[in-house]
């Protein structure tokens, strides 16, 4: 059962790694656009028509990815003042009850998805793009849903298997989510990384 | 808008929010799920879920998020920050003070190209501590001015903090760009007088630099125009309103990747981690701002923000509704991150803003620069947290000093809440304010 | 406080306890500007109808979200009503397109003909399949004008202009036929959007020409009069259907009263507006040559139907019959 465990968790740190790859060039490739918009409206005073959708699309796309990179790395931003005092047991027991609702909270993302795409889907494009506002409104958000439910799917069973507290426990300081230290960034990708598995045989 | 009906489940949906992100719950997943008792209760679609995120993913404005995020990121990486120092200790390394000063300056020029506080905290703050400790200064009271000065950040246009809240009022951008700027200077100078007066009351070891000649001060400056171009050109491109806010993101991010090709500074590997670690912290205030108007439904729609209302503006006097509205956030600073606060408080600061006669612009810029005090309030501080760890100081021993900043920052909050032309004479005569 | 003093006496007349049962309407007009005030005014006039037996409460300023957030809502009903541009439901009804079309009609009666014909019926019904009911959508707006920041005496004018539209094609194939650049700009950035040179100029009504205040950055007005847009009424087909005949006829009154008012003011406002654009607000109406502006919208109809903007076949000839 245990082997299962870590080969699921080592695909899914590639996948999650991979994605933040290109999802973090999508957002250079949505930035460079804008940029190619600003040159276009000031030097040329043209602005191409289609151009700030398309950005949209990217944005939409991209922030809905970086949830689940964001969740995966545990990475959200916490209240920790409280839970600091507790014992540890009681921390546990409720890093495993924040699963749940994440559980909870992704499946209920999912019909909600759905029913958005299909009432999205009868509505003409917008904006200079050939296809509907579905594939970059609604969908998006049903592929983040479903990936995030298997993510804390897997967090769950992980945890009960493994009783490993890095599953699941918040980054311990919420700011360095916003900061990115060097320090922390490098420890924690080396804790985590995909190619390292032996840190599970220690 | 004063509609009657309050949810009778109100407190239910409240307080089990406020349980949920006591335990630790992310903050981002107890906004959904109170939000998400609201609508089994009330049998609302779950299509909402799905339809906020999506919309606040798409907001035109928010584009300046993860691309001022990422301005941050990279300029820390091209590490220009130390020429910035460099020259802001030639031109005011010799007043009493010192370096303390320079430090200070030193914020005010990082913060027009930063749109948080941390990213000066962890970053410019490392050169700024060592140059200090360097030069024979207390180490708390380095990592002091250090912390509180990063505060300049986020008031100081770009601001994340403001790109949120116009988001979230629906007022511009560019306005909330330009009220900051006057506040975000006068907190600069107020730090200046108090590192004035506290070196000389507490007696702490602020050796004086001899003073520059013309020369080396203009040589810093030919030396650090590389660092100040982008500021500059943000700057200029807020005041003169050319580029909207956005626009202005982009061109400085493009602005710091041509520049570290100049410098030969670049390299694939370098973009790849600020892509990634924007994605990291963009995805993580994105996923606020979601789930933020999910939450700001159902309070809006429950008669909860009408309740709170109806409360503040019963007590009457406009002053006293100020004070407890500033202190409430106040208190709500010392524990829960900024962004998070705003989203949360939006609609009630929004709805007293518009039962005071109050601008949205003004508040807004009074609830940010409120909330920002928390990053040096116990018991979390995280820019002295940040500071004191980047620089290996000690975060208990320079706590008392930080806390005494606090000072000339609740005076500037003061006249900012209460006298009304330091926030809106600027974005009135600039003309994004009728 | 107010509104549960009915509620009380209406459950003292009847001995079943009913609760009150809340209607959200919406709007994304701000406070003090017609559209909203005709809410306002709809709402008030419901609330006195119905005595308690439903509480219309009124959330003005995009507080339940954008228009297109709000159609969504209406979908599913999250929110059971509200006033929009009829203009702006072309997304889930095609003929709708032909409303904004330039010079489709020629005055504000050929377009209301043409509505309540049964030609319109298609519109009616594909709202309907999208879960949208049509209470009324006579809240008649002053036409579209065209405005600039330099004059538009004809569309020679126009060529090169960035030219706002909103996220709709038509708009865009109306800018194309008028020579112009067209850019998305949402409603909330128009006049910040001016200010910064994002865009030139556009159109609107002339209603908003003045409330949303973008004579402030593009000062030259061409009085076309190329659409005559109309503000409507619309509810979820969910929340409607759940509604008893006579309760039906109850919503469909106030909305008639409402749509009365607010066509009885209109007009006059839009004079003292231009008295006080002309005077204060320095602002140019030009001398503009009508049929060179006909003449650039004329290939319009055809390439249109061509692109499958109607879902009714020669739709635009067939609204010709009405004038
Ligand atoms: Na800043
Ligand atoms: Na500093």
């Amino acid at each position: 059962m245990k082997k299962l465990i870590y080969l699921c968790e080592s695909v899914l740190n590639r996948f999650i790694n991979f994605l933040k790859t290109i999802t973090g060039y999508a957002i250079f490739l949505f930035m460079a656009l804008l940029f190619f918009q600003v040159c276009m409206r000031f030097i040329f005073n043209h602005p191409i028509y289609g151009i700030d959708e398309m950005v949209t699309f990217f944005m939409i796309w991209t922030m809905s990815m970086g949830w689940c990179t964001v969740y995966w790395d545990n990475e959200h931003a916490v209240l920790e003042f409280v839970m600091k005092k507790m014992p540890h047991l009681f921390q546990r027991i409720m890093y495993n009850v924040t699963n749940l609702i994440v559980v909870i909270i992704s499946i209920i993302y999912i019909p909600g998805s759905k029913k958005l795409f299909d009432m999205q889907m009868k509505m003409t494009p917008v904006g200079g793009l050939d296809f509907s506002k579905a594939y970059y409104y609604a969908l998006p958000v049903l592929v983040m849903s479903i990936i995030m439910l298997v993510l804390s799917i897997y967090k769950t069973i992980a945890y009960l298997v493994t009783g490993d507290d890095k599953l699941v426990a918040p980054v311990q300081e919420e700011v360095l989510a916003l900061l990115e230290l060097d320090e922390s960034r490098t420890r924690k990708e080396k804790e985590r990384g995909g190619d390292n598995d032996d840190e599970w045989n220690s | 808008m004063m509609n009657g009906i309050v949810d009778p489940y109100l407190m239910f949906y409240f307080v089990s929010f406020i349980i949920m992100i006591l335990l630790q719950v992310p903050i981002s997943y107890a906004m959904a799920s109170s939000s998400l008792l609201y609508a089994v209760i009330n049998h609302q679609s779950f299509v909402m879920f799905a339809q906020k995120t999506a919309n606040s993913f798409a907001d035109f404005n928010m584009l300046a998020l993860p691309a001022f995020l990422f301005v941050g990121i990279f300029m820390n990486e091209i590490g220009l920050t130390d020429r910035i120092f460099g020259m802001a200790e030639k031109w005011l390394g010799h007043l009493p003070g010192g370096l303390a000063h320079s430090n200070i300056m030193a914020s005010m020029i990082f913060a027009g190209m930063s749109g948080s506080a941390l990213a000066d905290a962890g970053g410019l703050g490392t050169i700024e501590v060592k140059a200090m400790t360097d030069a024979g200064y207390d180490k708390n009271f380095s990592v002091a001015v250090t912390a509180a000065s990063a505060g300049i950040g986020p008031i100081i246009p770009p601001s994340i903090n403001f790109v949120v809240w116009a988001f979230l009022s629906k007022t511009s951008t560019l306005a909330m760009f330009q009220a900051g700027m006057l506040p975000g200077i006068c907190m600069g100078i107020a730090m200046m007088a108090w590192v004035i007066y506290a070196t000389k009351k507490y007696n702490i070891k602020v050796p004086v630099i001899e003073k520059s000649n013309w020369g080396d001060r203009y040589k810093s400056t030919i030396h650090a125009l590389p660092a100040l171009g982008g500021p500059a050109i943000l700057v200029f491109g807020i005041m003169t309103g050319i580029f909207t806010p956005t626009e202005c993101s982009v061109v400085a991010a493009a602005y710091c990747v041509i520049l570290s090709i100049i410098l030969k500074r670049f390299s694939i590997k370098m973009l790849t981690k600020a892509l990634r670690d924007t994605l990291s912290s963009a995805g993580m205030a994105m996923s606020l701002c979601a789930t933020g108007l999910i939450f700001n439904w159902m309070i809006v729609t429950s008669g909860l923000i009408n309740a709170m209302t109806n409360f503040m503006l019963g007590l009457g006097n406009e002053i006293l509704i100020l004070l407890v509205l500033n202190g409430i956030l106040m208190f709500l600073g010392c524990f829960i991150g900024s962004m998070q606060i705003l989203i949360m408080i939006a609609p009630l600061l929004m709805n007293i803003a518009a039962g005071l006669g109050m601008s949205y612009i003004q508040i807004g810029v009074m609830a940010v620069l409120n909330v920002t005090l928390g990053l040096i309030t116990p018991p979390m501080a995280p820019a002295l947290f940040v500071t004191a760890k980047a620089t290996g100081g000690s975060f208990d021993a320079a706590l008392k000093y930080t806390v005494q900043f606090l000072i000339p920052m609740v005076i500037t909050l003061a006249f900012v809440t209460f006298y009304e032309p330091l926030t809106m004479w600027l974005p009135k005569i600039l003309g994004s304010v009728r | 406080a107010t509104t549960e003093e009915p509620t009380q006496a209406a459950e003292t007349t009847e001995p079943e306890k009913k609760e009150a049962v809340v209607v959200k309407f919406g709007n994304a007009g701000a406070i003090g500007e017609p559209a909203p005030e005709a809410c306002q005014e709809f709402c008030d006039l419901a609330n006195e109808a119905f005595d308690g037996e439903f509480v219309f409460e009124f959330y003005p300023a995009e507080q339940l979200g954008n228009e297109g957030t709000m159609m969504e809502n209406l979908q599913v009903d999250l929110q059971q009503g509200m006033m929009c541009s009829l203009d702006s439901l072309a997304s889930y009804s095609k003929d709708i397109n032909i409303l904004s079309m330039a010079f489709a009609f020629e005055s504000s009666e050929h377009m209301l003909n043409y509505l309540h014909s049964e030609v319109a019926d298609p519109i009616w019904n594909a709202l309907d399949d999208n879960g949208f009911h049509m209470v009324n959508f006579e809240f008649q707006k002053n036409p579209r004008i065209f405005f600039c920041k330099y004059p538009l005496y004809s569309p020679a004018d126009m060529v090169g202009m960035k030219y706002r539209i909103p996220n709709l094609p038509i708009f865009e194939k109306n800018a194309l036929a008028m020579g112009a650049t067209p850019t998305v700009v949402s409603w909330s950035e128009y006049p910040f959007a001016l200010l910064q040179g994002v865009v030139d100029g556009g159109e609107c009504s002339k209603d908003s020409y003045k409330s949303a205040g973008l004579y402030e950055a593009a000062k030259y007005v061409t009085e076309v009069n190329y659409a005559y847009p109309v503000e409507c009424i619309i509810f979820s087909k969910t929340f409607w259907d759940s509604l008893t005949a006579e309760q039906q006829d109850i919503v469909n009154e106030c909305a008639e009263k409402a749509a009365e008012g607010y066509n009885e003011t209109i007009k006059q406002k839009w004079e003292d507006d231009k008295a006080f654009l002309i005077d204060e607000g320095e602002v140019t109406f030009v001398e503009y040559d009508r049929q060179a502006f006909l003449d650039a919208a004329a290939p319009l109809a055809e390439a249109l139907e061509e692109e499958g903007f109607f879902e009714t076949e020669d739709l635009y000839n067939k609204v010709q019959a009405f004038k």
